[in-house]
């Protein structure tokens, strides 16, 4: 990777991308309040997927069948 | 000893590239009349200086190492730190005891070093955006003040034509069950005689259902049900008489009783408020 990087300062998927976002600091905020956003959203996802996955089965909406009559008020 | 095998391998080049470029353009006269003499001497004092060097190497102090003692002649007792601020030099040394440095020349890993950082700073905008929303919300009501600012009542025991009071809000709500004939005299009314003129289907959601706060818009007296002139209300303190729409008719109020924000949550059930 040392070495690639070396070779062409021109390229790489960083460099490239650095030059995109990084040359104003209103389009580094802007990118930074976006991927927190879409970073808590991916987050929040992984962590909801993971807990069902360790309490399978034990969820409300897992009770098969709840009946017809109303609930007791 | 990997490291320091890079070491021994990377400061002989280093050191004399350093010594054929100064760096500091200030300095440039001091140091261009130093350089012959750094140039013709480095070959033979970089091992030299490692040997003596080696125990502190050893120990992993850097400062004795890198410090230019060699060319001070070390006679004062001055500690290193001291002899290096005393003596400015354009030659930096960096310490590659516990780092590698990239060599001179090389395009830096600034980008992805950037990212790195910008990361983090994805973790710090969330946590912020966090601790504003948890200290700004913490000021709204409660749950259990917004608990007491609604109440569901429940609607099946209710005959129709007659009138159930419930406490909401510390004010009595008449809860009306009216019947046919009810909603036909309530809209058979002529709206402009009226003092507060509203038609009646303005004032219910469902005509079977008459919700109303039962305070006197006259001075706050509770008005009587089933009483009065009008088949609705009658207010006993000044005399103001209601009807089964919970209009004002007669008497010294003013506005007709107070509709209140309601909604059906099922066939049996209201939510006031």
């Amino acid at each position: 990777m040392d070495s690639a990087i070396r070779r062409r300062s021109q390229g790489g998927l960083f460099e490239g991308l650095y030059r995109v976002i990084m040359r104003r600091n209103s389009v580094y905020v802007t990118f930074v309040i976006a991927g927190a956003f879409l970073g808590e959203r991916a987050v929040d996802y992984g962590v909801h997927r993971l807990w069902e996955y360790n309490n399978v089965g034990k969820r409300y909406e897992d009770i098969p069948v709840l009946g017809q009559r109303q609930s007791e008020e | 000893m990997l490291r320091v095998a890079g070491r021994k391998f990377s400061s002989l080049p280093w050191r004399s590239s350093a010594a054929l470029y100064p760096n500091n353009p200030a300095a440039a006269s001091s140091s261009s009349s130093q350089s012959p003499s750094i140039s013709r001497s480095v070959p033979s004092l970089s091992p030299f200086s490692f040997n003596s060097q080696l125990p502190n190497l050893i120990r992993g102090f850097s400062s004795d190492a890198l410090s230019r003692g060699h060319d001070v002649g070390m006679i004062s007792d001055l500690p290193a730190t001291v002899a290096a601020v005393k003596n400015p030099t354009s030659k930096i040394v960096y310490d590659e005891y516990n780092h590698e440095r990239f060599p001179p020349g090389d395009p830096s890993k600034r980008a992805f070093a950037y990212f790195v950082l910008t990361g983090g700073r994805f973790v710090y905008a969330s946590l912020i955006r966090l601790l504003v929303l948890k200290f700004v919300l913490s000021m709204s009501a409660s749950k259990d003040v917004l608990a007491l600012a609604s109440l569901e009542v429940d609607l099946s025991s209710i005959e129709p034509g007659s009138t159930v009071t419930v406490k909401w809000r510390g004010k009595p709500v008449f809860i009306r069950r009216r019947t046919d004939e009810d909603i036909k005299t309530a809209n058979n009314v002529d709206i402009a005689s009226l003092r507060d003129p509203q038609e009646d289907a303005v004032r219910v959601k469902n005509p079977e259902w008459l919700v109303v706060v039962g305070v006197c818009t006259h001075l706050g007296c509770i008005p009587l049900p089933n009483a009065g002139d009008y088949g609705g209300w009658f207010c006993p303190c000044h005399g103001s008489h209601y009807d089964v729409s919970g209009r004002i008719r007669k008497g010294p109020a003013p506005y007709n009783l107070e509709v209140p924000t309601y909604s059906f949550l099922d066939e049996n059930k209201l939510l006031i408020g």
